[in-house]
């Protein structure tokens, strides 16, 4: 895939955040740009004037004011970088900060289909190096990178300067290895970036098996089945991938610094050798001698900090093109530029001619799928495993978009709705329970972006058959869920878990009630509580059950049977017991062994 | 306070050196490395220094061509020797680093996975992991550690070597950059206790930091952020943190830069010094013009010197630091493999518990109380209970996860204990109710790195009711599972990933069969299909079931009911519906909705 954005424009949109951002930047990199350029030059030019005046005139004053004069400028100068760089440093993450933030966003709002694609997971792997999510890369690199570059730019300039004072053909020489060794310096920051997809891969697989090792909750699977050897070579088998990458990396800069060895070996052969015949040709000064050595030494180390500086603004210009592009990575589902207003409660709705299968894949979960789910109604969806029960949920919730054929909510297709306020017509339930690191009342009331409703939450608790564990917290509903966040914090079962899922979705009351297997880690007891208080959690609202227990079927005003994509029946449990077909098949398979028995009752 | 400092510099000491120890253990061509590498670049700055003098002294003086070239040709060979050499070095250094940062890494998932399993439930050793993994993380310890100690080594050389050409010149001198470079280094401290002190108050940030951090890339949960709206909730609370962090780091660069801007006037003092030092005795006539430059240069290498060694050394201490937290971790008991027993020839197994009581570490109450109980081999177990009576904890105790406080477990008569461990995990199959499926293929998820035999995956897979499906695949038994890694993985129902995890322990083929709600996610038929092939599975094994759904309860041989960490009813489905108790209550709770 093509990826890469102008390498202009990206420092051109780094720019436009500070602008936008943090202004100060600009008059700081200023200023440290004049400083850095100077202060090299004391520390050439007054030794110079040091040495002059003992070798030839040596008047005791003129040398104690040139050596005051050397310390004071060469004290202003440190003190002023040290300075600048201590105000500096603090700038580049307030650029930085409101760059992740959008980005962290879109993670959480593209639509859900892409998190499951393998290129776009890779492609968040990039971009957050991109948007600078370690301090010295990425958009905070950069802006590093342009504190620093000017400055060493200038001053390479004066070194320059001074050579060509000296002899104009040495100049040549130097500008031409300047030329190779940065013309390498940049070919191998481009070979390292065309290594990165491959290394982001790797990354993800071995940050995966890392999880593992480091995840206490594999411990069980581990021991019992003797994983440990295997996780580990798998781990390293990768990790062996990574540098064996970044060992064809080092080579190739291992070359470039041969290569400028070479050069510099040439460059101060000849620099040395024509000073050397200058000074005893008695065309110059020793002094003067001594300040050109030290000029091509500080010429040497000036180069390389520039070349460095300037490699890395093109490298890193080429993280920010990971992070732009991610920026205007197309959602794969589409957003109407005017979207419909959400028409008012009761909601119906339609599967007309619905196929899905997975984006790449040519295997249809959904063929011409028709449905009708009317207002108000409770609608049970039960088959097999695999018969594409949670996929109906997820087009029904618009986390996938239909391949072919429509949805429609109330007459209208559910496209042409904004993605975020048809999602707030729905409570759903999960099959995995997740709670976050909040606290319990952040974990319920959620949804209502931090004005959290303290007595609707207590409410929802004790709806929910949870308000009893709660009670028992020592910080009650201000308790932290997990234990990691907080040392406070406390582990709930799977149970409460689910309990505190349930109450999630009450508290955010939407219209729409969504259940997939809600019961299924709960004991027979606390599963029949559920079930009778089904009825009121889902007052006169449109709901969807998925089950597997058909007894909780039962409580739903109609029954979808799923089977390879298809609905193959539809009606309420008694219709479809009376006709004797799959449903009432599979629940006689079910009832089987809670029939009566000789013993029983 | 003086003992108190001794004691911590001996503790982050001795915390260094395990980690050296360690690394040497972990990969041992590193430290030979290092310190050639450590010594070349140690040693690399002195013709610079030395050899312009030199021909600075010649030029002034006698001015023999042959010398100044002779001088000119070792400046520049060493710069080459030294560059060429160096480079070479330098990459293999760092790969090696790279290898050893995995190799600890690697080190540690071993720990973590041989770890004690009662550890690994303790929330406080959860706890701990994190905090010393965090740190380690943080300060970079694993890429970072051994080039700082490498560092130190190397500018310790560099330093001495300069201060014996500066004091073959000037003794005087010495003292006075000596002096002045204490003070620096008095500075460098202050300023480093500030900084100590901002990084604790932005540790526990930094952690909350992280994990909202992970949030919004962990895509687990994506179903949950978007229809939750939860964005909103994440970012305000990584705003937060940022605005946290941003006044916290604007106070510390502002102490930061004020002494940094001192120290570095004093470094530019001890320059001049130097200088003033070299102009006094040039003037003297006690110097020639080429001692001159050396002075300077020497000069100037031992204040650069000086205060890198100055900042390492306080990496060195934030890293003796980090590192004891780890070690401690470390030192976290590894698994008792005391058992020396052979299971080789055991085919068929009998359990028995003997008056076992249980309680997981810092807790009062006892999870399992005086639990006493026989399954025979062949035998067939069931058992029910509410949630949180303790019947995962039986599980645990069984699997020798955990040891009873009082009482003992014994495998045909013999206790579990005695076993070696590999040989009794052998024994076992079991299918936990958090069973974990894995980003790999179904082959190696079902036989794992052991060679995968076709047909009996195949006879797995079939009892387990998910062959049709796996050949349905386009890659059948080779296909990935889950799509993170591979656009052609496949993405199975939960129904469907509960089947593989059921093909998995009936791969296994161990006489002792235990299936923790083995049916949660399948459909009707599915646990139909399960229940009936049930008998055929557990052919000849003693199988133990554990079951919300009780329906299951009745092609068990026995049931045993938990309640509150005691087995309070024992018997066949029959006889506990008729005595009326806790079991037929539960029984009658989900059967009515049948009948």
């Amino acid at each position: 895939m093509k990826r890469e954005e102008g390498l202009l424009q990206n420092h051109f949109y780094v720019w436009q955040c500070v602008w936008r951002y943090n202004r100060v930047i600009v008059p700081l990199i200023l200023a440290n740009t004049l400083v850095t350029a100077a202060a090299p030059f004391t520390g050439i030019l007054l030794p110079r004037q040091i040495l002059d005046e003992l070798l030839t005139a040596r008047r005791p004053g003129r040398l104690v004011l040139l050596l005051i004069s050397f310390f004071l400028l060469s004290a202003l100068f440190s003190y002023l970088t040290q300075e600048l760089k201590g105000i500096f440093m603090a700038q580049p993450v307030r650029v930085t900060a409101p760059c992740m933030n959008s980005m962290y966003r879109k993670c959480m709002e593209i639509s859900f289909q892409c998190t499951e694609d393998p290129d776009f997971l890779n492609h968040v792997q990039t971009a957050q190096k991109g948007g600078g999510r370690d301090n010295f890369g990425g958009i905070s690199g950069i802006l590093h990178k342009w504190f620093e570059a000017p400055g060493a730019v200038i001053a390479l300039c004066g070194y320059l300067a001074l050579i060509a004072n000296l002899n104009r053909a040495v100049l040549i020489i130097l500008m031409c290895s300047m030329g190779i060794s940065y013309a390498l310096s940049l070919a191998q920051k481009r070979y390292e970036h065309n290594k990165r997809e491959e290394l982001a891969g790797w990354e993800r697989r071995s940050d995966y098996l890392y999880g593992i090792m480091y995840d206490f909750s594999y411990g069980k699977e581990i021991r019992l089945c003797g994983l440990t050897d295997w996780l580990g070579g798998q781990f390293m088998l990768y990790r062996d991938k990574i540098r064996g990458t970044k060992k064809s990396i080092k080579n190739f800069e291992l070359f470039r610094v041969w290569v400028e060895l070479l050069l510099s070996l040439i460059r101060e052969g000849i620099v040395y050798g024509y000073l050397v015949f200058m000074v005893a040709k008695k065309d110059m000064t020793i002094a003067d001698f001594t300040m050109y050595a030290a000029v091509i030494a500080g010429f040497k180390g000036a180069f390389e900090r520039t070349a460095g500086h300037l490699a890395d603004l093109y490298g890193l210009s080429m993280q920010i093109s990971d992070y732009r592009t991610f920026m205007s990575r197309p959602d794969e589902m589409t957003q109407e530029r005017e979207p419909q207003p959400i028409p008012p409660a009761p909601y119906e709705f339609e599967f007309r001619n619905v196929s899905w299968r997975y984006p790449g894949s040519d295997r249809y979960v959904f063929k011409d799928l028709n449905l009708t789910i009317p207002g108000g109604e409770r609608l049970a969806l039960t088959g097999r495993n695999g018969a594409g029960k949670s996929t109906f949920i997820k087009l029904l919730l618009r986390l996938y978009d239909v391949t072919e054929g429509e949805i429609l909510c109330n007459g209208i297709n559910i496209k042409k709705f904004d993605r975020r306020a048809y999602y707030d017509l729905f409570s759903a339930v999960f099959q995995e329970v997740i709670p976050l690191g909040f606290s319990v009342a952040d974990n319920v009331g959620v949804c209502d972006e931090g004005r959290i409703d303290r007595e609707r939450v207590d409410l929802c608790i004790r709806r929910a058959g949870l308000a009893d564990k709660v009670r028992a917290l020592r910080y009650g509903a201000d308790t932290c869920v997990l234990k990691n966040m907080d040392d406070e914090g406390v582990e709930f079962s799977g149970g409460e878990k689910q309990k505190l899922m349930i109450a999630r979705a009450l508290y955010k009351n939407g219209a729409v009630m969504i259940t997939d297997e809600p019961t299924a880690a709960l004991d027979p007891l606390a599963e029949q509580e559920i079930y009778e208080h089904f009825d009121r959690l889902t007052q006169g609202k449109t709901a969807v059950y998925v089950s597997h227990r058909l007894a909780s079927t039962r409580f739903c005003d109609a029954i979808a049977v799923f089977e390879d994509g298809r609905i193959v029946e539809y009606g309420s449990h008694e219709e479809l017991m009376g006709r004797a077909g799959k449903y009432a098949r599979m629940f006689q398979v079910q009832a089987k062994y809670y029939g009566q028995e000789e013993g029983g009752r | 306070m003086t003992k108190n400092t001794t004691q911590e510099r001996r503790n982050e000491l001795s915390a260094i050196w395990q980690f050296i120890k360690l690394a040497r253990r972990l990969c041992p061509g590193h430290i030979p490395l290092a310190t050639v590498s450590a010594i070349i670049d140690a040693i690399a700055p002195f013709p610079g220094i030395v050899i312009p003098g030199y021909i600075l002294n010649e030029l002034a003086g006698p001015g023999r061509t042959e010398r100044l070239l002779a001088y000119i040709g070792m400046l520049l060979a060493g710069n080459v020797a030294v560059g060429f050499t160096g480079s070479i070095v330098r990459k293999k250094l760092k790969t090696s680093e790279e290898k050893l940062a995995d190799r600890f890494e690697l080190h540690v998932g071993r720990h973590i996975m041989h770890m004690d399993f009662e550890k690994l439930e303790d929330a406080g050793i959860l706890d701990m992991k994190e905090k010393a993994l965090f740190n380690l993380r943080l300060h970079n310890v694993l890429t970072e550690g051994p080039a700082t100690i490498a560092g130190i080594f190397r500018l310790l050389i560099t330093a001495a070597g300069v201060t014996g050409l500066i004091a073959m010149l000037n003794p005087v001198l010495i003292v006075a950059l000596f002096f002045l470079t204490g003070v620096n280094a008095w500075l460098y401290r202050r300023v480093q206790a500030t900084k100590q002190r901002f990084y604790q108050d932005i540790a526990v940030y930094n952690r909350q930091f992280m994990y909202f951090r992970n949030l919004t890339q962990d895509f687990t949960n994506a179903k949950d952020v978007r229809i939750y709206r939860m964005s909103s909730y994440i970012l305000e609370r990584i705003s937060r943190y940022y605005s946290a962090a941003d006044r916290i780091f604007h106070k510390m660069f502002l102490t930061q830069r004020r002494h940094d801007g001192l120290g570095a006037v004093i470094i530019q003092m001890q320059t001049v010094l130097a200088c003033a030092f070299a102009v006094w005795g040039v003037f003297r006539g006690k110097l020639m013009i080429g001692d001159f430059t050396i002075y300077i240069s020497a000069a100037i290498r031992f204040s650069a010197s000086a205060t890198e060694l100055m900042t390492k050394l306080v990496d060195l201490q934030m890293l003796g630091r980090v590192l004891q937290d780890y070690l401690a971790f470390e030192r976290l008991p590894e698994r008792n493999l005391s058992g020396k027993r052979s299971a080789d020839d055991i085919v068929c197994v009998r359990i028995e518990f003997r008056n076992v009581w249980f309680r997981y570490p810092n807790t009062e109450s006892y999870a399992l109380k005086d639990v006493s109980l026989i399954i025979n081999s062949g035998e067939r177990l069931s058992i029910a209970g509410k949630n949180g009576a303790g019947k995962s904890t039986f599980i645990k105790l069984l699997c020798r996860l955990y040891r009873p406080e009082k009482g003992c477990i014994l495998l045909n008569g013999v206790d579990i204990n005695d076993f070696e461990e590999a040989q009794y995990s052998r024994l076992l199959s079991v299918l936990f109710q958090d069973y974990k499926i894995f980003s790999f293929s179904i082959r190696e998820n079902l036989a794992f790195d052991r060679p995968y035999e076709q047909d009996r995956g195949r006879n797995s897979l079939k009892k387990a009711g998910i062959l049709e499906k796996v050949q349905s695949l386009p890659l059948g038994a080779d296909t990935p599972l889950y799509k993170n890694f591979d656009k052609d993985g496949a993405e199975l129902s939960g129904g469907e990933m509960q089947k593989i995890a059921i093909a998995r322990i009936l791969y296994k083929d161990a006489p002792l069969l235990v299936l923790d709600e083995p049916a949660a996610n399948l459909d009707p038929y599915s646990e139909y299909d399960l229940y009936s092939r049930f008998n055929a599975m557990t052919e000849g094994k003693t199988t133990i079931y554990i079951s919300h759904r009780l329906s299951s309860c009745r092609f068990c041989d026995a049931i045993a009911v938990f309640e509150d960490g005691r087995i309070v009813e024992y018997g066949s489905h029959e006889e506990l519906v008729c005595k009326g108790g806790l079991y037929a209550r539960m029984w009658q709770a989900q059967a009515q909705y049948y009948q």
